[in-house]
């Protein structure tokens, strides 16, 4: 006698199992029409292979397994095709897939079987093939399909093969009556098993109210070393983790597999099919079902084809409606109530259960939980069911996961015996599915939050990318440069033939500039080449990014997603390499094309345009200051004062910001405009005159370049130390005083921000001038006419300081106003603010007219 | 036949919550009719007041809750409390201490924590204790058994007695065992029992009588599966152990193992007063820990403690621990390697 172990709990639910079992097992009449669902089964859906309206025959398969862990479904009857479309299928939610349906031509014809006669010493790749092939699942209820668990030797030691007969359930005899009628094909199907797995020992598991059972199959299996084992009535003792228990002693562990602990489980009735399937090469066709319960006149079990509607078989075992409580698919512990009985048998479908209202009455109202534990005593698991419950209920899903709510098999033993009728089993349910919902949800964002990274980092590395080309121009223009003085160096040879020698060196310079730009330009084809792919690789990761979004919001699943992440990154990579490439070829693009610049400068233009710059950057200057006093005034404001002085504080820093936003724009505008008369400016030909004032020209912005540097770098300070302060502020102060150092860090950001491109600008305009005003300057006609453009370019300046003065004018009386109101209110601190406001709008005001002024006189000397 | 959703289990087992509390109340039956027998009729009319109080207060209650009274009046966990509590109190205390027990527990331990199954407190021990603390005198007066006396009360005077004229009680009471022997002053315990020369037999047999008749009755739940055995075994074998433990190294001056178990309220609160479930520790092992704690803590006051007895107290302190118990003694689940203890997650 093999010695057995127990688990906790359990429960002993009247059996009812004699009812079904009065008639030997029939078979069901012939359904006329099947509806067969694309998924019976754990994994992916089935691929259909037939169209509407092709004849097919009994076991002929209609769907391929899709994936790894799918499987086939065939034909139940000979027939035609007359829909692939949304069908109700059994599920707890009542809900619709994708169904094959097929109307039966009555004959039903079988394809040809092809068995595996020789599986004694067929190997394991041609057994588990035709168990495939045959579309078997598991049919105890989960539906894995079983040609994957065949395979479970190819990663795990196994030592034991479990056959799981114990059929704990109440009602349900579809195991019970199998083993009667077929226990020699159950036993041929436990040793092909036996022949995949390789396991030292079999053991079939039988829970001992069934006897007949046990006695067929110990006949059959003598002379085998397949071990019937009688296990003690309990349920949940058909629970694959239970039955191991029992059997080997060993327990599954939590979140793992049995093939963890060297076992493999198989539902008896799946060891059935996989001998028929082997033995007759019979596809999984059709199951035993068990119709019981008291509304049935009729209560046996039928061998029903797979897809016959419920409701032909409902008739058959004469339903009477009229007494019926409930329909119930499964056993009275775990199967679910059906809302329809125009629903199919799947391969899962072990029992069609119509008790009437003695049997099953209408659930009783629940009452509040008393903490009784008798739960906690019935609980297979080890759980503290109650516990559950107050963390179901309270929506306390972390301490529930704690108490390990996903170690519930929900066998719905703490139910049974709950005396406040509590539906404890539903209370797991939805806790179960909000975590997971959960925690779906964060791996959502997770994604999200990479792919937004992963964008970052492209955007920043394309301003880097931008950056470095500028540098190259840069380069380039120092280079011009050289050559621009290399070139005097000649002219100057040709004046002085003693230091002859010396200057020709340097002349090679531009020669060798020249020569490379020629190279360069060879280059722009391949340049051209990149940039058209690089708008395509862009192209595909729009589409990619658009894809993701759509399947996201679609709800797809897991594996879909990763799939298009997949894709989004390699079309990201793909376009960071053609970035890369693009990035090296630009670079001597760049210095070929600013070599190649040219452009003219006239000298009397360049000083009117310096003289214009340099009172717009004082300008540019005081409205900063206006600026940083209005934000100094308003981050006090916000520290100590009331809302409306913050807000009317805010209205001057707003004032000051635009005037400074202003004063930029005229400085930017100065900026630009020797670009546009140097454009302007045709190439002719040379004076020496005119390339020393240009020379001066290049002295003067040589000046104001220093100077931009200066305010750029000063800016940047500025940067970062409101930063500092910023972090100072988050780790030490209150919410009001790091929102005021936020404002103010961005206020210096785009300070600095301009500042840099003040100094860009500077950067660029002159060099295409100084390069090319020493070989080319320009005729005294194009002088003036450059000249002119400078006149309008300062009464442009003119007028946008008037506007400056009047608008800081404004801001004064502004500032004067909410003074007033302080000495209203009287309060001091208050009143001073106001005053310090009023001074720093009134230095503001001072400062613009000063600009205005200093531009009036500028003009009359123009004038003069 | 309509087609309904129902969610499985479809099938359940025919015991419901006001048949539990049934069973409990069936229970004490032994057990009060031993202390009538040997008391007299105060408790019957102990328990009958407490019952009709609990059940009006109940229903008043519910209805200024705007609940419906009737399910909860019929799930008879009101009536369990008032059961509870007319055994606990003296025989023929005076009705407005019923009245005052009965609606401190009924309406302030109970209802207004939510109803059953939310109360943290025992309800009975929370009305005992307040009556502890406010009638100190009326709470030590226990009647004697009636076999000692030339007449006994009977029911016309004990009703008067309990209706207003408690100097007719007066006559009949005298001190417990328990109560005896904490005010035994510097007698040695030898010289105590031999002073009062009736007391270790008569009074005595009375008492372990009783206990006994209610350590049937909690045997019968634990058979009928109403509890499970943890609590009591705990309680009982905590305050076994460590009353032995003294009495053995000093029996003059602590009272025996005997004396504290099958006296005073001991086996009343090992089997009906600490199990009940909603204000115990949960799983099997935290109902070992508080049923432990509970032995130790009466042997803890009644040794050294300001009362005779101490079940209530004691039954109360670990209420408040429960919960913290109930973290830390969830058992090892199916496929783990061992328990979890508290709740914050593994390092």
């Amino acid at each position: 006698m093999r010695s057995l172990w127990d688990f906790h709990g359990g429960i002993h639910p009247d059996e009812n199992k004699q009812q079904s079992l009065q008639q030997p097992l029939a078979d069901a009449p012939l359904p006329k029409k099947v509806v067969l669902p694309l998924q019976q089964h754990i994994g992916a859906a089935s691929e259909p292979i037939v169209q509407v309206g092709d004849k097919v025959k009994t076991g002929q398969c209609i769907a391929k397994a899709d994936g790894f862990v799918s499987a086939n479904i065939h034909a139940s009857i000979s027939g035609t095709v007359v829909a692939i479309d949304e069908q109700p299928i059994p599920h707890p939610s009542g809900m619709s897939d994708l169904c094959i349906s097929i109307e039966s031509d009555g004959l039903d014809q079988w394809v040809d079987l092809t068995p595996v006669t020789d599986w004694q010493t067929a190997d394991t790749e041609t057994l588990i093939q035709a168990i495939a092939k045959a579309g078997i699942v598991g049919l105890g209820g989960a539906g894995f399909p079983t040609a994957v668990k065949a395979r479970t030797r190819e990663r795990h030691a196994i030592d034991t093969l479990v056959i799981n007969a114990a059929e704990c359930e109440p009602y349900i005899t579809a195991d019970d009556i199998s083993m009667q009628t077929y226990p020699e094909q159950i036993i041929i199907g436990a040793q092909i098993l036996c022949q995949l797995v390789n396991p030292s020992s079999c053991l079939i598991g039988v829970e001992d109210n069934k006897s007949d059972a046990i006695k067929a199959l110990q006949k059959a299996a003598q002379g085998t070393h397949i071990e019937v084992v009688v296990i003690p009535t309990k349920y949940p003792s058909g629970g694959e983790k239970q039955l191991i228990k029992i059997l080997t002693g060993r327990e599954v562990p939590s979140g793992g597999l049995p093939a963890d602990i060297g076992v493999v489980c198989q539902n008896v009735g799946t060891t059935l099919a996989i001998a028929q399937a082997i033995t007759l090469g019979q596809p999984l066709v059709s199951r035993v079902v068990t119709l019981t319960g008291n509304a049935f006149t009729r209560r046996q079990n039928l061998q029903v084809r797979l897809g016959t509607p419920i409701h032909e078989l409902l008739a058959y075992a004469g339903y009477n409606a009229a007494i019926a409580s409930r329909l119930v698919m499964g056993g009275p512990m775990m199967g679910f109530s059906l809302l329809s009985d125009q629903l199919p048998v799947v391969k899962t479908t072990n029992c069609i259960l119509a008790p009437t209202a003695q049997e099953f009455p209408d659930p009783e109202p629940e009452n509040p939980c008393i903490r009784c534990g008798m739960c906690e005593q019935a609980c297979p698991a080890e759980l503290l069911p109650q516990q559950l419950h107050w963390f179901a209920k309270a929506q306390e899903f972390e301490k529930a996961q704690l108490f390990n709510l996903f170690d519930c098999i929900e066998c719905g033993a703490c139910a049974y015996v709950c005396p406040s009728h509590i539906p404890l089993v539903q209370y797991y349910r939805f806790a179960k599915s909000e975590i997971r919902k959960e925690s779906e949800e964060a791996k959502k964002a997770e994604r999200a939050k990479i792919r937004f990274e992963q964008r970052q980092a492209r955007l920043e590395r394309e301003e880097a990318e931008k950056v470095a080309q500028r540098e190259a121009r840069m380069a380039a223009a120092a280079a011009a440069t050289a050559a621009k003085k290399a070139a005097e160096a000649s002219q100057s040879t040709n004046l002085d033939s003693a230091t002859g020698t010396s200057a020709h060196n340097t002349a090679a310079a531009p020669l060798a500039t020249a020569s490379h730009a020629a190279t360069s330009q060879l280059d722009e084809a391949a340049l051209k080449k990149l940039k058209i792919q690089r708008a395509a690789a862009a192209v595909a990761l729009k589409k990619a990014e658009k894809a993701l979004t759509e399947a996201k919001d679609n709800g797809v699943d897991v594996e879909t997603l990763n799939t298009l992440d997949q894709q989004l990154n390699a079309a990201q990579q793909k376009l960071n390499t053609i970035d890369q490439q693009l990035g090296k070829e630009i670079s001597p693009a760049a210095a070929t094309s600013s070599a190649n610049a040219t452009a003219s400068l006239n000298a009397g233009a360049q000083a009117e345009h310096e003289k214009a710059l340099k009172q717009a950057k004082i300008a540019a200057a005081a409205s900063k200051a206006a600026v940083k006093k209005a934000e100094k005034a308003l981050i006090h404001a916000r520290e100590n004062e009331g809302v409306e002085e913050i807000s009317a504080k805010e209205q001057a820093l707003v004032i000051a910001q635009n005037l400074a936003q202003k004063a930029a724009e005229k400085l930017e505008a100065l900026n630009q405009a020797p670009v546009a008369a140097s454009v302007a400016a045709p190439s002719q030909s040379a004076s020496t005159v005119e390339a020393n004032s240009s020379d001066t020209g290049q002295a003067e912005y040589e000046k104001a370049l220093k100077q931009a540097k200066i305010a750029a770098a000063a800016s940047k300070a500025a940067v970062k130390k409101a930063e500092k302060a910023l972090i100072h502020a988050r780790e030490n102060e209150g919410a009001e005083e790091i929102s005021a150092k936020e404002q103010a860090l961005v206020i210096a950001q785009s300070l600095a921000q301009k500042a840099a491109e003040k100094l860009e600008a500077l950067n660029q305009t002159p060099v295409a001038a100084s390069v090319a005003a020493p070989s080319q300057p320009a005729s005294t006609v194009e002088a003036n006419s450059s000249a002119e453009t400078g006149q309008a370019e300062y009464e442009k300046a003119l007028k946008q300081a008037k506007i400056a003065a009047a608008a800081s004018k404004a801001a004064v009386k502004k500032a004067e106003k909410a003074l007033a109101q302080a000495q209203e209110k009287g309060d001091a601190t208050e009143i001073d603010q106001c005053t310090d406001a009023v001074n720093s709008a009134k230095n503001k005001a001072e400062a613009a007219a000063n600009k205005l002024k200093q531009l009036t006189e500028a003009k009359a000397a123009i004038v003069e | 036949m309509a087609f309904i959703r129902v969610s499985s289990p479809h099938l359940h087992r025919p015991l419901s919550t006001h048949q539990v509390m049934r069973y409990v109340i069936l229970a004490t039956l032994p057990g009060l009719a031993t202390l009538t027998y040997l008391f007299g009729w105060g408790s019957l009319i102990n328990v009958l007041l407490a019952s009709a109080f609990g059940l009006v207060f109940e229903a008043i209650v519910l209805k200024m809750r705007k609940r419906n009274p009737m399910p909860a009046l019929k799930d008879n966990s009101a009536l369990l409390t008032c059961v509870l509590l007319g055994l606990a109190l003296p025989p023929l205390a005076p009705w407005w201490m019923l009245a005052t027990g009965s609606f401190v527990a009924i309406v302030i331990a109970k209802q207004l924590y939510g109803g059953l199954g939310n109360n943290p407190f025992n309800p009975a021990m929370v009305a005992y204790a307040l009556l502890l603390i406010a009638f100190p005198v009326e709470m030590t007066q226990w009647i004697s058994p009636a076999r000692l006396l030339e007449h006994t009360p009977d029911l016309v005077s004990s009703l008067q007695a309990v209706f207003g004229h408690p100097q007719i009680a007066d006559a009949f009471t005298m001190a417990t065992p328990l109560d005896g022997f904490k005010h035994k002053g510097e007698l040695m315990a030898d010289e105590y029992w031999r002073q009062n020369a009736f007391m270790p037999e008569k009074v005595w047999e009375a008492w372990a009588l009783s206990s006994i008749a209610f350590m049937l009755g909690g045997l019968f739940l634990l058979w009928k599966k109403i509890f499970t055995w943890h609590i009591p075994v705990a309680f009982l074998g905590s305050l076994g152990l460590l009353s032995l433990l003294a009495y053995g190294a000093d029996a003059s001056n602590f009272a025996s193992p005997m004396i504290h178990l099958f006296s005073g309220a001991t086996m009343l609160g090992a089997f009906f007063i600490a199990t009940d479930p909603v204000t115990a520790a949960t799983s099997n092992k935290g109902k070992l820990w508080f049923g432990a704690g509970i032995g130790v803590l009466v042997f803890v006051i009644r040794t050294w403690g300001n009362y005779p007895d101490a079940v209530a107290f004691s039954v109360l302190l670990m209420n408040f621990a429960a919960p913290l118990i109930d973290y830390y003694s969830q058992p090892r689940s199916f496929g783990h390697k061992k328990p979890r203890k508290g709740i914050k997650h593994d390092a």
